[in-house]
């Protein structure tokens, strides 16, 4: 059995995570808090931080990107339904953009 | 120095007027219709003919103004989507024309990653929200899923959308059957012979 931590992986992924939402945050600041499901302030903060606090960020050795929805709308988002995946996918995506 | 500047800006200045024909703009490549850019802006109908012009823009006239479109199953979803986002940008920025350009914008951008086009098109999200404004379409907030959908008539408490509605439903050999018309016409096989149809008969 490994005993791989995966933290290099993590760390990429983090800070793939924080440079695509800075890009977006200077690009469209509204629609990047709708899709991030982020508030304005942290927008803000995310914005205004330098090279070297983002990858201070990134390593911090934990996950910085969490799955946002509860299973119910995971599942439907993923197009899990009785009868038509687009009906399910679209019921997924109001009741997650009423969340956050 | 910033605010005597802002002072001088009258609606009726050129600085006024630039920023509103940036967002007549970025309406029509969206593709607002010209009432609806002539309706939220100060725009002279001849500037809004040479944008219109100069970008290509179809000239297409009114749309019926009847709520029955609106109030379609398949197009009342998508007027709750719309409707969602608009709600989370509502207070944000100053000028109407500008929201509904963010707005509209985020909206389509879920369906170009599924690749449909969306039912409900600039001019329609626009009718929508004036009629969601003027109370012709109420909303119903559905008991299990607590989305709320739009309709011309009050409906009771215990309303159920047909999301939830469907999930509860057994499908049905009618549906099956229909299912299976759908997916042979999607690869464009000819529906073929009855026997392969579902039935309760042995």
């Amino acid at each position: 059995m490994s005993h791989k931590d995966f933290i290099e992986e993590m760390a990429d992924l983090n800070m793939a995570y924080l440079l695509l939402l800075q890009r977006m945050i200077a690009e469209d600041k509204p629609s990047a808090c709708v899709k991030f499901g982020i508030d304005e302030s942290l927008a803000d903060w995310i914005e205004s931080l330098s090279p070297t606090k983002l990858v201070m960020l990134a390593r911090s050795n934990l996950a910085l990107v969490s799955l946002r929805f509860d299973e119910k709308i995971m599942k439907k988002l993923a197009g899990e339904g009785p009868r038509d995946d687009l009906s399910a996918r679209l019921h997924g995506l109001i009741m997650a953009l009423k969340t956050k | 120095m910033m605010e005597r500047h802002n002072k001088n800006i009258s609606k009726r200045s050129a600085v006024f007027l630039g920023e509103e024909i940036r967002l007549a703009q970025r309406a029509f490549e969206l593709g607002a219709r010209k009432w609806v850019v002539a309706q939220e802006t100060r725009l002279p109908e001849a500037v809004l003919n040479r944008l219109m012009q100069e970008l290509d823009a179809v000239h297409i006239g009114m749309l019926p103004v009847s709520l029955d479109w609106f109030e379609q199953w398949e197009h009342s979803q998508e007027i709750s989507l719309f409707y969602t986002i608009w709600k989370r940008f509502e207070r944000q920025q100053n000028h109407f024309l500008e929201k509904l350009n963010v707005v509209y914008f985020n909206y389509k951008s879920f369906f170009k990653s599924w690749y449909i086009v969306p039912r409900l098109d600039y001019t329609r999200a626009y009718m929508a929200l004036k009629k969601i404004e003027r109370d012709e379409l109420i909303s119903c907030r559905c008991s299990q899923c607590n989305i709320s959908f739009f309709t011309s008539k009050k409906l009771d408490e215990k309303y159920l959308c047909a999301f939830c509605k469907t999930e509860h439903k057994k499908m049905t050999n009618k549906d099956k059957n229909r299912m299976i018309t759908d997916i042979l016409q999607s690869v464009g096989l000819p529906d073929i012979s009855m026997r392969y149809r579902c039935s309760s008969r042995k």
